[in-house]
């Protein structure tokens, strides 16, 4: 319970003994560890109790919190504190779930992938290194927040823009970019902006990638790939190494920004929309990750669908026709956007115009005629890297906070599009629930995103939402189709797809570099 | 300017002028931001997190309601359905006990002047 006034400056206690144990790990072990980890942070940074806890341990992911209940939080500040603590959870065994802000939303949340590890939270290393406004880049700590680097770039005038997931305010860029997320401007694709970072690895060593190792270089945040083996990679949804510094590439303010929206009216245009607008991505007439999204997500933007339905299970048809007639949504609605010059922008307005015009279906909406209505504003906010966290609407559709992304990758296919909206569709009515999806367009691929959304507070509804995910999976998987990441809940099953060998390589790397499994066992499917 | 650096966006002479601009003026290595979880106020911390969410739509409204400030900071902590739970790291007991105060004596901003 929060306490009423500030109590009188007291030295914090030595926390308690944790009500839950890691796997494997004796309770006189854990409290050996838990005072070395005092001895190392001070009290007030290791904590077991129920209060300090239990942020980490609310997930929306359908499965018990107790399956994912962390023993302690740990806070760190400073590289050397990481690697003192990494010493201990090898003497001891001691499992670490790194986080740098916490918020995997519908991944698993800022709790560990199985209960007893203790969760290394590092949002108190928060400093923004450097930003170079002219080479227009950035190296920053893992606890820095889009809205702490927003609010830098604005105070600074610098004149760069980022690009944020939904959650930007509260989410931030290194756990963002570690778990390969994706934003919504030209520079979406998250970690193929990144370039160089700082690993504290398993046994203590600080790695830095790229250029980094070069004593004197001025290249870390400009040349990705270093020399020999480019490593980057690994310490993306990996558990190889704690990222403790990471350097990405920021977008400089164009003089002309053009957010657009094109509505499609019926479910089977999702094949033209991704034939008439897949050559203009490719060739970079749209330079932005702009999102296919269908009815329902568009609706959730905006209102519960108790505005227009009340029953359970599957929202019909018919109220979906009433929704897109009232309310002035598409089956499916674009949102896309330009940069540039005036007359870059007015080039490619007329390309995109006339490709629509040609391809005889879409009604394009502009900034002005959207007038600050939402979803459009949101998109918009988005498609420049500001803050906004009108998405989470996304959990008042059907209510209760139950979410799990089914992200499987699809190649910009107007057919493969209808097969997969078509088999997620069915999956997902088996279950009694709903289709609520979006696809964002990457280079050549795009991310299908579905919010698998259910009502936790209902344990039937959850564990058919559970049973539903792996169907999605194993269904998606048998006719080559595997997503892009995947929650907590789900990672040895996602793994599964990417064959044997993968998750031999995988392992034989883990052995490699953490041969005591103390990072993150079960991220991805990886353990030792 | 080397367009290699920025190779999804078409570099135009614009964009050149504005970032020349702005060459000189490198700020200084930043140190530390404020500590995590301290806020310059409980009105900045209401209006870049919860406001976000709270007047918006997309959370219930919580302001003129005389919530109890317990109750607020309790589904702050733990989270409540749809509402994402708020560690000590984002948001510290001294901030969150200054928005709870804050959201517990708030009115509602007067409606626009109608026509
Ligand atoms: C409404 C809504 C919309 C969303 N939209 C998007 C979206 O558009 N794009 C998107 O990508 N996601 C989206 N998400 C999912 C998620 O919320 C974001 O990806 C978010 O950015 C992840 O949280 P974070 O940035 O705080 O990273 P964290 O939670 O800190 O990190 C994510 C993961 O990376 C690993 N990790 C973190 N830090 C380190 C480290 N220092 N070293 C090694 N490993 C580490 C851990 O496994 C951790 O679980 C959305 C969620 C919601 C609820
Ligand atoms: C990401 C969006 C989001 C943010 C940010 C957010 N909330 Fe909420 N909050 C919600 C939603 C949604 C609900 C309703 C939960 C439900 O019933 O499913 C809610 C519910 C609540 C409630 C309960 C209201 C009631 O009617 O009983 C309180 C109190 C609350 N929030 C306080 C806060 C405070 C204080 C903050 C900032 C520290 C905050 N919230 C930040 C989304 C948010």
């Amino acid at each position: 319970m929060p306490s009423k006034k500030q109590a009188p400056v007291a030295t914090p206690a030595t926390p308690a003994d944790p009500a839950v144990l890691p796997a494997g790990v004796s309770a006189a072990d854990m409290h050996a560890a838990i005072a070395k980890f005092v001895a190392i942070l001070g009290p007030q940074n290791v904590v077991t109790d129920a209060d300090h806890i239990a942020p980490y341990t609310k997930v929306m992911i359908a499965e018990s919190e107790d399956l994912h209940r962390p023993s302690a939080v740990i806070y760190a500040r400073e590289v050397t504190e990481i690697q003192q603590i990494l010493k201990v959870c090898n003497e001891y065994k001691v499992p670490i779930w790194t986080i740098s802000t916490g918020r995997n939303f519908g991944y698993g949340s800022a709790a560990p992938q199985s209960a007893g590890q203790v969760v290394l939270d590092l949002k108190h290393m928060n400093r923004i290194l450097e930003v170079d406004p002219v080479l227009c880049t950035a190296l920053v700590e893992p606890g820095v927040t889009y809205q702490q680097l927003k609010d830098y770039l604005d105070e600074n005038d610098i004149p760069l823009w980022l690009s944020c997931p939904a959650p930007s305010a509260i989410a931030g860029p290194l756990g963002n970019t570690v778990d390969r997320g994706v934003g919504y401007t030209p520079y979406g694709e998250h970690f193929m902006m990144q370039c160089g970072m700082e690993v504290v690895l398993a046994d203590g060593d600080v790695l830095r990638t790229g250029m980094g190792g070069v004593e004197g270089t001025s290249a870390w945040q400009v040349f990705k790939w270093g020399y020999g083996p480019y490593l980057d990679g690994i310490f993306t949804q990996s558990n190889y190494g704690i990222v403790t510094k990471m350097g990405m590439w920021l977008m400089p303010k164009p003089p002309v920004y053009k957010p657009f929206c094109i509505r499609y009216d019926k479910d089977e245009d999702i094949h033209d929309i991704v034939e008439t607008l897949r050559p203009l991505r490719i060739a970079n007439v749209i330079p932005n990750a702009m999102v296919f999204a269908n009815v329902m997500w568009e609706a959730a933007a905006i209102m519960p669908r108790s505005k227009y339905y009340d029953g359970t299970g599957v929202t019909p048809d018919s109220v979906l026709e009433e929704i897109k007639a009232k309310e002035g949504l598409g089956a499916w609605n674009v949102y896309a956007a330009l940069y540039g010059t005036k007359e870059q922008v007015e080039v490619n307005w007329q390309i995109i115009t006339g490709a629509i015009k040609a391809s005889g279906k879409g009604k394009i909406i502009t900034e002005e005629e959207a007038a600050g209505t939402q979803p459009f504003d949101y998109r918009a906010k988005l498609m420049r890297g500001d803050m906004t966290l009108q998405e989470f609407g996304l959990y008042r559709w059907r209510g209760g906070g139950g979410s799990m992304w089914f992200a499987p990758v699809t190649a910009a296919k107007g057919s493969e599009t209808v097969e997969q909206t078509r088999l997620a569709k069915e999956i997902l009515g088996e279950y009694g629930l709903d289709y609520v999806a979006e696809y964002i367009v990457g280079m050549r691929d795009m991310h299908h995103v579905v919010d698998v959304l259910y009502d936790r507070s209902d344990p039937d509804e959850m564990a058919r939402a559970h049973e539903c995910f792996a169907k999605l999976l194993s269904e998606f998987g048998k006719r080559g189709y595997a997503v892009y990441r995947v929650n907590t809940a789900f990672m040895d099953q996602a793994a599964d797809l990417f064959g044997p060998v993968k998750r031999k390589i995988d392992q034989t790397l883990k052995r490699a570099l953490d041969p005591n499994g103390i990072l993150a066992p079960g991220k991805s499917g990886i353990r030792i | 300017m080397n367009p290699r650096i920025l190779p999804l966006v078409p570099v135009g002479a614009a964009f050149i002028a504005m970032l020349a601009v702005s060459a000189g003026a490198a700020p200084p290595t930043s140190s530390r931001q404020t500590p995590s979880g301290q806020w310059a106020s409980p009105q900045v911390a209401w209006e870049k997190t919860c406001a976000r969410c709270h007047t918006t739509g997309v959370g219930p409204e919580l302001r003129a309601r005389a919530l109890p400030p317990e109750y607020i900071t309790s589904v702050v902590r733990n989270g409540l359905l749809a509402m994402p739970a708020f560690p000590h790291t984002a948001i510290d007991d001294a901030s969150l006990e200054g928005v709870a105060r804050f959201v517990s004596t708030s009115k509602l901003p007067k409606p626009a002047a109608k026509r």
